[in-house]
């Protein structure tokens, strides 16, 4: 979908960084909130992204980066059906009314869980690629209803694919469907004309998202 | 595409103190996550010591210290940076550096005259193994809305003023591919071991936004 998270070429946000950005996180509950919807997640980034993505998009600016994972840590488990938003306001009642929360161990599952994330996999190599290092492409144009990776500002535009980093699930359809994937180099000029300095963008792009450039 | 100057870093400034940078009232958000993580106790879902670990490993374990190791053995061996930039995956994950958000690695090299910066212009993808969870500028709309369009910009906001002969690659992070920068080796670091190097390579410098610290006089 082409929400507001899309950000790439918008303008009017203000510096870059600024004093306290430096840090990661600036609260425990953030670690936290990140930590919920990392253990709790679909099992797809894809799926987690749009989650995201279809927050009201007033909110998804106005919200602090992991108030967004809390966001999308309830809201799918809400829509996996094992919580309701209900259950969890009944918590934080009983919580301001000075109940301790519940703790729990389980040293077994804690450490596989840690193992999980420290498991190095990497994309299958794509044996028959349709377009090759080198090849002139255009990005499609698109206006997605669903979730897509294909970002606005690279719609239409032509480059080169400059690399095949390999196979993966396509992210506007499910991780089920796999196609290559190809870092594609775009000149600024075709991005942006001439209103900005010369300089090279790279981004990683689904066989879909490209169609040849014949121009 | 200088015309972002003072004036506008100062126009904003009060939207850093109450703007979108400023989340609500951080109670509101603790209060909401303490309740969830209490719910999901409660119902078996999760459980608190697996909370605890994956925070001590993303605290901990995991962070910038591991991509200035790989950095500082590239610098220090030129067989380990040729196959770390022909194959970035194997030669992080061989150093133990593998897991969540970097699976597939690509390792961006500087050289005199190109400089390279990493962003996410959709979410915040960033490499975690090797550089930790990223800085809040990285998730921010700013820096992920500009650093595509006006590089040169965004770089001068961090400090980093590049000559016009360098030609600058911004790699936007779309896919499952995670980018890491390899800077250049400073000048007056000839002799000094890899764990020394190491302790040169700043988070910023693997981002593309900073440079390398300069070796202390001798």
């Amino acid at each position: 979908m082409d929400g507001v998270h899309d950000l790439g070429g918008m303008q009017g946000f203000g510096p870059a960084c600024w004093p306290g950005s430096e840090e990661p996180t600036h609260a425990e509950w953030e670690l936290r909130a990140f930590v919920l919807a990392l253990v709790t997640g679909p099992g797809s980034s894809h799926a987690f992204r749009h989650t995201i993505e279809q927050l009201d998009p007033v909110r998804y600016l106005d919200s602090g980066y992991y108030e967004r994972w809390l966001y999308e840590a309830e809201q799918a488990l809400v829509e996996s059906g094992a919580i309701t938003h209900a259950e969890v306001a009944a918590w934080e009642a009983r919580l301001a009314a000075g109940e301790p929360a519940p703790r729990s161990a389980d040293p077994d599952r804690a450490a596989s869980l840690v193992r999980a994330l420290r498991r190095a996999r990497r994309l299958e190599p794509a044996d028959e690629p349709r377009f090759a290092v080198g090849d002139r492409v255009r990005v499609r144009r698109m206006h997605p209803p669903g979730h897509t990776r294909c970002p606005r500002y690279l719609r239409g535009a032509r480059g080169v694919v400059d690399r095949v980093p390999g196979l993966d699930g396509v992210p506007d359809v499910d991780n089920a469907a796999i196609e290559p994937v190809y870092t594609v180099r775009f000149d600024s000029a075709e991005l942006w004309g001439d209103d900005v300095g010369r300089h090279l963008v790279h981004a990683d792009l689904w066989e879909r998202y490209l169609e040849p450039d014949d121009a | 595409m200088h015309e972002h100057g003072h004036d506008h870093l100062h126009e904003h400034e009060h939207e850093h103190d109450g703007g979108f940078h400023t989340p609500r009232p951080a109670s509101e958000a603790e209060l909401r996550t303490r309740a969830l993580e209490a719910l999901l106790v409660e119902k078996g879902l999760v459980s608190t010591d697996a909370i605890d670990a994956v925070i001590d490993l993303y605290v901990n374990d995991v962070g910038p210290q591991n991509g200035a190791r790989v950095v500082a053995r590239a610098w220090a061996d030129p067989v380990f940076r040729e196959r770390l930039l022909a194959d970035g995956s194997t030669a992080i994950h061989e150093m133990g550096y593998g897991g969540e958000e970097g699976h597939t690695m690509m390792v961006v090299a500087n050289e005199p005259d190109v400089h390279n910066v990493i962003v996410c212009t959709l979410c915040s993808c960033y490499p975690w193994p090797v550089l930790g969870l990223p800085p809040t500028w990285y998730k921010s709309a700013p820096y992920r809305a500009r650093v595509v369009a006006e590089p040169r910009a965004v770089l001068a906001e961090f400090g980093l003023d590049l000559p016009d002969s360098t030609e600058i690659r911004v790699w936007d992070s779309t896919a499952e591919v995670r980018y890491l920068v390899l800077p250049m080796r400073p000048d007056g670091s000839d002799g000094m071991s890899e764990e020394e190097l190491a302790g040169l390579v700043t988070r910023d410098s693997m981002i593309g936004t900073g440079l390398p610290m300069a070796p202390a006089p001798a």
